[in-house]
């Protein structure tokens, strides 16, 4: 029966999957400055790697787990070329790779069953009995759970003079070993951090959708998550969530907006033409995005505001 | 920037964006008057405007209390992406059937609401589609999508949450196998029959080498699969190609070389026609290509060279209606005046389809999925649509299909499919 509520989770959901590809791509990008176009491919080995260990019936830990190991080892590996390379190069070679990705898994059949894809993955939380709301309400939990945890992990990377490195490379890469800094070995673990992300994003898409096959992974994935990025604001995690949900809020709006505006003009054509001229005023008026990089230096690391707050619930407490 | 000129230029951002979107809908609506598929959303707005007044909206409700006043068919089809190019017209056989209950009062007087939804032949958009359609619209029955990879990713949503999906054009094998007792159905056959149609074709023309050449994706491979239960041990190699790429030398090279007297192939239009230029090229017109339907159409014609070597070498099998069928000429000459153009492939099996919903609606006599999917069943055992009979077995999936074995000839310049036999 028609459930409205239950098509809005289901957008949160996807805009959570992808609120996380969207900040490790801000992380590799905003602020380090690779134009890792290849996202696609880590995002697509996460979930074929949940997807065959749950077909072995290991539970969703593990996979992902797993699937953060082996994307971040990719990562590494693929880095070690690629990254040799100049800005645009690098561009290509990481399309090129995901491209590459999806052929392997395409013909090699044994691997994860080629063309067929792998169906029946089981959801990370199985609780039987349970409404189709409820089951959807704990994935949500599950899903922002693991945003809100590599949201604070790269906040506190880019916080820490470890970040400062990283945005001396974004902005310069000779200041950076001017001052003995090995750029290269930056950029690996940036890139091995970021892939891993991914692969865990990817890992929660499987278990999610319950079924994944090569269609699914195009290099339309990729450009979906550098519109967030771009829109949202580089260098802005908050700034790359709320690209994602713009992004995705744009696409299922322009679904459902269609059968009650009467445009002569095809709607999903114009869904694609107002993207475009979306990004390309964000590109031209507002280059730094939405939400723009914080250059003020952070006033009070973080652990002196949880401090405070915890006093400050705790003379609350002592209160009442 | 201090903080407040940072929010007046972040919200003259947004003003700006909203002003845009709001400009390119108005150019939209007065230029694009041609650009929209007439099929698109006209069921929908129809039904808006019916004017159901309220008097007559309660004579409906003591008529027949359980139908809602207006009776949802989703329709999800590929109109943008890989199969874009056909999904348009498959909509039209969809609209085509919509219309023509409405025009005869609907089902007990309600109209039926056509709401056509995109998938991208993308799996994902796909899910996210049919969720829009379950969840916002309450649809229970929907017709689509049109790749088999697409539907599979539906499959289990479509179980659980008890809606019946009808596909006219799926055709690998798996999709109705994989849960038996399910709500997917199709009205085309299952690439089953077509791969032992082209085994059997392939052993009656007396080859003993034979080379299977298949795209990677899920109707090459699952073409294969099948056809090679038939050709069993004549089978001397198996060649899965990308169908993206722009050149196929090495794959023809690897056929020359293993000196075959027969070539399984299946590809689409694109591919295709640089894959049968190259054989030409390489002259393998002295073996003989039996080919799926995927490449049979005039597009493979504006390659003069393929053309050619379709001619010389190439026959192959489609899935058609029955021949001299009744039904399917009623069908073409409504399709025909209805839109002015000839029905594409599909467009008959999407029609089929649309009306085995609209007439199990009304033989279960409630809008529920469970309920359709009984009366679907009992449909099918007397249904003669367009395309012919469409008994479902057990899993959904159409009993009998007829194909048509076609061949090139080449009269005046001029290149012709024409049917030279049919399977079985």
């Amino acid at each position: 029966m028609a459930d409205p509520l239950m098509y809005l989770l289901d957008a949160v959901a996807y805009a959570g999957i992808f609120g996380i590809l969207s900040i490790s791509l801000n992380f590799e990008y905003g602020y380090t400055n690779l134009a890792n176009f290849g996202k696609v491919a880590f995002f697509m080995i996460g979930a074929y790697v949940t997807a065959i260990m749950s077909s072995l019936k290991y539970p969703f830990i593990v996979n992902s787990i797993l699937a953060i190991l082996i994307t971040g080892v990719i990562g590494v590996l693929t880095s070690l070329p690629a990254l040799r390379l100049k800005e645009d190069f690098l561009a290509i070679t990481m399309i090129t790779l995901g491209e590459v990705m999806k052929l392997i898994i395409k013909n090699e059949e044994w691997l994860a069953g080629g063309v067929w894809g792998i169906s029946g993955i089981a959801p990370a939380i199985v609780i039987p009995g349970l409404t189709f709301r409820e089951r959807l309400i704990i994935q949500i939990a599950l899903i922002y759970g693991i945003l809100i945890a590599c949201y604070f992990i790269c906040e506190l990377i880019v916080k820490s003079p470890y970040g400062r490195v990283l945005k001396t490379i974004r902005e310069d890469e000779l200041i950076a070993s001017t001052y003995g800094k090995n750029v290269f070995k930056y950029k690996v673990q940036v890139f091995a951090v970021g892939s891993a992300m991914s692969g865990l994003a990817g890992g929660l898409f499987a278990q999610y959708i319950g079924t994944v096959n090569p269609y699914m992974f195009e290099p339309t994935v990729t450009f979906a998550i550098w519109m967030m990025v771009i829109l949202g604001g580089p260098a802005n995690n908050l700034g790359a969530i709320l690209g994602a949900f713009m992004v995705e809020g744009f696409q299922r709006s322009s679904r459902l907006l269609k059968d009650y505006l009467n445009l002569p003009l095809d709607p999903v054509n114009l869904q694609v033409m107002l993207t475009a001229i979306l990004v390309i005023t964000v590109v031209f008026y507002r280059p730094q995005g939405l939400l723009k990089e914080k250059i003020k230096p952070y006033e009070g690391s973080l652990h002196k505001i949880i401090a405070s707050k915890f006093m400050e619930v705790k003379s609350w407490i002592r209160r009442s | 920037m201090s903080g407040k000129s940072k929010a007046i230029s972040t919200s003259i951002a947004l003003i700006a964006i909203v002003v845009i979107a709001l400009i390119a809908g108005a150019a939209g609506y007065y230029t694009g008057q041609a650009a929209i598929p007439e099929a698109y959303r006209k069921g929908y707005d129809e039904g808006r405007q019916a004017g159901l007044t309220e008097g007559r909206q309660r004579a409906l409700q003591e008529f027949s209390p359980i139908l809602p006043i207006e009776i949802k068919v989703g329709c999800i089809m590929s109109l943008t992406g890989l199969l874009g190019p056909m999904g348009a017209s498959i909509v039209k056989g969809v609209q085509l059937a919509v219309d023509e209950v409405n025009s005869r009062g609907g089902i007990a007087g309600r109209r039926i609401v056509l709401i056509v939804e995109d998938d991208g032949t993308d799996p994902t958009k796909g899910l996210e589609a049919l969720k829009k359609l379950v969840e916002v619209d309450g649809c229970q029955v929907v017709i689509g999508p049109m790749a088999s990879g697409v539907l599979r990713a539906m499959g289990s949503y479509t179980n659980e949450h008890k809606v019946v999906l009808i596909s006219p054009s799926a055709t690998a094998p798996y999709i109705t196998t994989e849960f038996p007792d399910d709500y997917v159905f199709r009205t085309v056959g299952s690439d089953t029959l077509q791969g032992k149609a082209l085994g059997e074709l392939l052993v009656k023309r007396g080859t003993s080498k034979v080379v299977i050449l298949v795209m990677n994706n899920p109707y090459g491979v699952g073409i294969m699969e099948e056809s090679k239960k038939v050709l069993g041990t004549s089978v001397i190699k198996t060649i899965v190609y990308d169908y993206s790429k722009l050149d196929f030398t090495t794959e023809l090279q690897m056929v020359k070389d293993l000196k075959p007297d027969g070539v399984l192939y299946v590809g689409y239009y694109e591919d295709g026609k640089i894959m049968l230029r190259q054989a030409l090229e390489m002259g393998l017109d002295n073996i003989l290509w039996v080919c799926a339907e995927g490449i049979y159409g005039d597009p493979m014609f504006e390659d003069p060279a393929a053309a050619e070597f379709m001619s010389r070498a190439c026959i192959g099998t489609r899935p058609v209606a029955p021949v001299g069928l009744k039904s399917y000429e009623v069908f073409k000459s409504k399709f025909r005046a209805k839109f002015g153009e000839d029905p594409s492939m599909y467009a008959d099996t999407a029609y089929d389809a649309t009306v085995m919903a609209i007439l199990a609606i009304a033989k279960a006599g409630d809008y529920n999925g469970t309920k359709i999917r009984e009366a679907l069943k009992d449909v099918s055992q007397t249904f003669m649509g367009a395309t012919g009979y469409k008994l479902f077995d057990e899993n959904g999936d159409q009993l009998y299909q007829v194909y048509e074995i076609w061949d090139v000839v080449k009269k005046d310049g001029e290149y012709k499919f024409e049917a030279i036999g049919y399977w079985p």
